[in-house]
């Protein structure tokens, strides 16, 4: 990690309680800290009801938190999606588009929103008022709201709810292409493979902490890797001592461990030394998915 | 000054495209039209069978007192409906997220209130506009002419504005405290339940409590408007002072019909305060009602 200089958005130790007074308190953040590079795509992933939205609205300054502090550094104003589409329901998309322009002083603010329009697929369809729109045209709107005024930081909270598979893939296309510019980018997920796919870093969120912040790359760098051995003595099995074990069937002839890719072809040396019949070594990419079961679904909690 | 400007100019355009914004000018229209029917024919009656020879001073200073009326029966309605209008300014946006997400842009966030404010301003001038219109389309569509000149017919608009400038701050103000648009509105309702009770109470008690306190010492007179405002309680006189409706007396003033002795109709028309007092008034409670919104809607979404 970088020295806190290079940090674009850091968060420390921030809170959030809800309710109290009359309805019941609900603790939405507790003690939450992460921070992101220039450049770099962040996600953040876990269960309904984790945080992720109340942590974004606080990034974003329009929640106010109980304690810690968030610090954004950006000239320009965080281009923002929130998790449910909001406009001005009863003017029209280029309306919108065009007032955020205008107050954000876009140089040029009629192309600029004609040109977005078009590059989400919306363009004919500007001078709808918003309230015609289906959900995922919404959303596509959103996008382009928050790119309008070319921002550094881009935050999105469930930016691919409600888009269809081609706008799905359009989004992620989008998202590969604006992170060469130099965005910093923190989207909120359900999907772990999209993920999987574009962040460079997770953030995994559960009731209101975060559990573990990681790096794709590393979370690629390591697999679960499949042993079948036909005579599975205590002896051959030695061979594996000090890995993770993941799995292991019934009739112990199967066992799945964690490991480092390269670590693989000299492991499986050791167990043919050993005398061990391996009859077959299947490497099991792990993707985010899997730490997410890791991290949020193992303890059952 | 830009930046106030792209606001209004949304928050315009926001007001025109809402649903009820027809209904709410076609509300004035008819109010304004039913008003003016009302104070026209009155004035036909009187002229067509005047209880003496009419000089024509005699007649302007009765379409001075038809307009009067006619503002009398005008305002309150308008005074519901502008809180109505400008307690949703704010709290529609609030309950709909938009508030929320134009803050977190960091820009300036007065000019976010001035802006919801100048346009509730603008509607307030229209809705004073529209009946001074009406009115003057009364008296000429019953075939009478019009002897108010236009000058004195907008100075007569001026304390009616100055009451709907005061209760849009008003409903701006409850916009500003309410997170719901249909808490807002409840409570603009109330607001104006409260402002005609307590004026009317207010007014007709303070009468009362002044005359029999006059009539204890003296006997077979009748009282002045001189021992009335002497005589008029404080407490209630101190209710009249905080409510808007107190400013239709400066009416009273600006169609000269404080005079009394040469009244046509007999009747002493009351006021408390002189012209200037009451403007005095209205412009301190239209402005500190702006700051208490301003004050409110500052502290929005902060600790
Ligand atoms: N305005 C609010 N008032 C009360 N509770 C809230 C509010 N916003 C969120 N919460 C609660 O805070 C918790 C976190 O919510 P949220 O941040 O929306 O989760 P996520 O986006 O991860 O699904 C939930 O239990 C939710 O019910
Ligand atoms: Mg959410």
């Amino acid at each position: 990690m970088n020295e806190e200089g290079a940090m674009v958005i850091s968060v420390t130790d921030v809170s959030k309680t809800f309710g109290g007074l009359i309805s019941k308190k609900i603790r939405a953040l507790d003690g939450v800290s992460f921070s992101l590079e220039r450049g770099e795509v962040c996600g953040l992933v876990g269960p309904n009801g984790a945080g992720k939205s109340t942590l974004i609205s606080i990034i974003m300054g329009a929640e106010a938190r109980d304690q810690g502090k968030v610090t954004v550094k950006s000239d320009k104003p965080v281009g923002f999606v929130p998790d449910r589409p909001m406009f001005y329901e009863d003017l029209t998309a280029m309306e919108n588009l065009m007032f955020f322009a205008q107050y954000n002083k876009v140089d040029a603010p009629m192309e600029s929103c004609t040109k977005l329009l078009t590059e989400f697929g919306l363009g004919g369809r500007g001078d709808e008022p918003v309230r015609n729109y289906s959900k995922g045209m919404k959303q596509r709107l959103a996008i382009a709201r928050a790119l309008l005024h070319g921002p550094d930081i881009l935050v999105m909270d469930e930016p691919f709810t409600g888009l269809d598979p081609t706008m799905v893939i359009e989004l992620r296309d989008s998202i590969k292409r604006l992170k060469g510019s130099g965005l910093t980018i923190l989207l909120s997920s359900h999907d772990l493979h999209e993920v999987n796919n574009i962040c460079d870093s997770v953030v995994f969120i559960k009731a209101g902490k975060v559990v573990n912040k990681e790096s794709v790359a590393e979370c690629h760098r390591t697999m679960d890797v499949q042993f079948t051995i036909l005579n599975p003595t205590p002896s051959i099995l030695s061979c594996l001592d000090g890995y993770a074990v993941i799995d292991r069937s019934d009739d112990g002839h199967t066992i799945v461990v964690k490991m480092e890719k390269d670590e693989v072809q000299a492991r499986l040396s050791e167990l043919v030394k050993a005398g061990g019949l391996v009859q077959e070594v299947r490497l099991l990419e792990r993707s985010v998915e899997d730490l997410y079961s890791e991290l949020i679904m193992e303890d059952g909690r | 000054m830009n930046e106030l400007f792209v606001l209004m100019k949304k928050d315009l355009r926001l007001l025109i495209s809402e649903s009820y914004f027809p209904i709410v000018i076609l509300a004035i229209v008819a109010l304004s039209g039913v008003a003016a029917f009302s104070a026209a024919t009155d004035y036909s009656f009187f002229i067509q069978d005047p209880p003496m020879t009419l000089s024509i001073a005699d007649k302007e200073l009765k379409q001075l007192m038809c307009l009067l009326d006619f503002w009398k029966m005008v305002i309150p309605i308008e005074v519901l409906i502008l809180l109505m209008v400008s307690s949703l300014t704010l709290s529609m946006e609030k309950e709909n997220g938009m508030l929320r997400f134009i803050l977190a842009y960091g820009k300036n966030r007065s000019l976010i209130f001035i802006s919801k404010s100048l346009v509730v301003a603008m509607v307030s001038l229209i809705a004073v506009l529209i009946p001074a219109l009406a009115f003057l389309l009364g008296i000429y569509t019953m075939g009478q002419e019009v002897l108010i000149d236009a000058g004195l017919m907008l100075a007569s608009a001026a304390f009616p504005l100055l009451i709907m400038l005061s209760v849009s701050m008003l409903g701006i103000l409850i916009s500003s405290l309410s997170k719901k648009r249909h808490t807002a509105v409840i409570i603009a309702v109330m607001a104006f339940l409260v402002i005609t009770g307590a004026y009317t109470s207010a007014l007709e008690g303070g009468m009362i409590d002044a005359s029999l306190e006059y009539h204890q010492e003296h006997i077979d007179q009748f009282m002045t408007n001189a021992d009335a405002r002497m005589l008029f309680p404080e407490d209630k006189k101190l209710m009249l002072l905080l409510n808007p409706l107190l400013m239709q007396e400066g009416l009273l003033h600006v169609l000269n019909l404080t005079g009394g002795e040469m009244n046509l109709a007999y009747v002493e028309a009351f006021a408390f305060y002189d012209e200037a007092t009451d403007a005095s008034i209205g412009i301190i409670m239209a402005s500190s009602l702006f700051l208490m919104g301003y004050v409110s809607f500052m502290r929005y979404g902060k600790r």
